[in-house]
């Protein structure tokens, strides 16, 4: 029947180009996909969905190690900046005329001897440090929190390991006398710290022979010049799939290992003491 | 098949784009933290000097090498303060060849001023044009730290 409307309809037709109905050519079959093309495709997409994935996890290996190392370069920072400018300011005296004596401004208390501006006392893998200070005339002059010191006002400040592996700076203010006030602020400078251990250079003023990792505390005549301090900074978040053992060489004492996931860096610094004074 | 391998050939290099991307920000990552602890040990020697050196010890200073140097173990104990120069510098070294890759270092003296290079194996930058090495290679970075200390 169609054939026959066709045929009618085709009387109609003046040239080659005219478009023909669609029965004379139909539509092409489609040719689908044998198995053998289709478990090519598949095996070559889960390699690539594998090479994908491996691929990923090794971006993001590399972007949580690049995050911790710049974190601790970061906290490295903050922990030697304070400090440094700790130790550089440690027995900063007020200069005032017909003024007391050094031995009297920086007088003898349970942790130093008089005259003693700077001392360390170590338990196991950490290294407290101990300094004092006056404040000046202008009272510029600011403590690890950032407060200002009144003038005259003898400072003590405690840099020191907490259980939290925090590195905390302790402040005692005195105005007079050897009576030690209780620790009125603690403020955190950095985190992560688990180790720190300080190696003090100090000459006696006697018998101008230097020594190193002092322990006589209450020696008036040793003034230390210089501090070695090394901080061992541990990751905030693991950086590898897999336990790894991990040693730091350290001066002066046994390497420090670990076998854990976390990435751990050394810091070390030496600072000098500036204001060493003698007696008088 | 024309279209699979155009595919195909696509993935590989987008593939290997961001593999050399991810190197290339490791590499930097640790160019980084090695410079940080170039700068670190620079100014370590120059601070120590700058405590206990004198014009009797000031050529024990004066070292140059790529290896960690022996000194006096002076821990509890006292020393003169050659054997404290001595100290230092066997410190400094195993410090810097424990931290840097492939580490050399050279300190001299110009007058009062001490001039401590240090090099190791890394992303060469631009801050090498007035290394005291004289022979470094492209791979190699330098830092070179002044201070007057006499």
């Amino acid at each position: 029947m169609y054939e026959k409307s066709f045929k009618y309809n085709s009387n109609k037709y003046v040239g080659p180009n005219t478009m023909k109905p669609y029965l004379v050519h139909p539509p092409r079959q489609s040719a689908g996909v044998t198995l053998i093309e289709l478990m090519i495709a598949s095996t070559l997409g889960i390699f690539i969905l594998g090479f994908i994935f491996v691929m990923f996890q090794s971006t993001q290996a590399s972007k949580i190690l690049s995050t911790e190392i710049l974190n601790i370069q970061q906290n490295t920072n903050n922990a030697f900046f304070a400090l440094e400018n700790g130790i550089q300011h440690a027995g900063f005296e007020s200069t005032v005329l017909n003024g007391p004596s050094h031995n009297v401004r920086f007088p003898a208390t349970q942790i130093f001897a008089a005259g003693q501006i700077i001392t360390t006392t170590t338990q196991g893998d950490k290294t407290d440090i101990h300094l004092r200070l006056q404040g000046d005339e202008l009272a510029s002059l600011r403590d690890c929190a950032g407060q200002r010191i009144a003038p005259e006002t003898l400072t003590n400040m405690t840099y020191t390991l907490n259980d939290q592996q925090e590195l905390i700076c302790a402040i005692q203010r005195e105005t007079s006398g050897t009576t030690a006030l209780p620790i009125t602020e603690e403020v955190i400078l950095a985190d992560n710290i688990v180790f720190m251990k300080v190696i003090d250079i100090a000459k006696d003023q006697n018998t101008l022979q230097t020594q190193t990792a002092v322990t006589n505390q209450a020696n008036p005549a040793l003034k230390t010049l210089g501090m070695h301090i090394q901080l061992i900074f541990k990751s905030h978040n693991p950086v590898r799939y897999k336990a790894q053992a991990k040693e730091i060489n350290l001066l002066g004492q046994n390497a420090f290992e670990a076998n854990d996931r976390y990435y751990y860096q050394k810091a070390t610094r030496f600072v000098a003491v500036k204001n060493q004074r003698s007696a008088s | 098949m024309i279209e699979v391998i155009i595919s195909l050939l696509l993935v590989t290099v987008s593939a290997l784009g961001i593999l050399a991307l991810n190197a290339h920000s490791t590499r930097e990552v640790a160019h980084l933290k090695f410079q940080n602890q170039a700068e670190a040990l620079g100014q370590q020697l120059l601070m120590r000097a700058s405590i206990n050196a004198n014009t009797a010890n000031r050529d024990v200073y004066a070292v140059s090498g790529n290896t960690a140097l022996q000194g006096p173990n002076c821990m509890n104990a006292t020393c003169s303060d050659n054997e404290i120069a001595n100290k230092d510098i066997a410190d400094w070294t195993q410090e810097l060849t424990d931290a840097l890759p492939n580490s050399s270092y050279q300190a001299q003296w110009n007058q009062d001023n001490l001039i401590v290079a240090i090099k190791w194996q890394g992303i060469a930058k631009s801050n090498n044009t007035n290394c005291l090495f004289d022979n470094l290679q492209p791979n190699e970075s330098c830092r070179t730290y002044v201070r007057k200390i006499l």
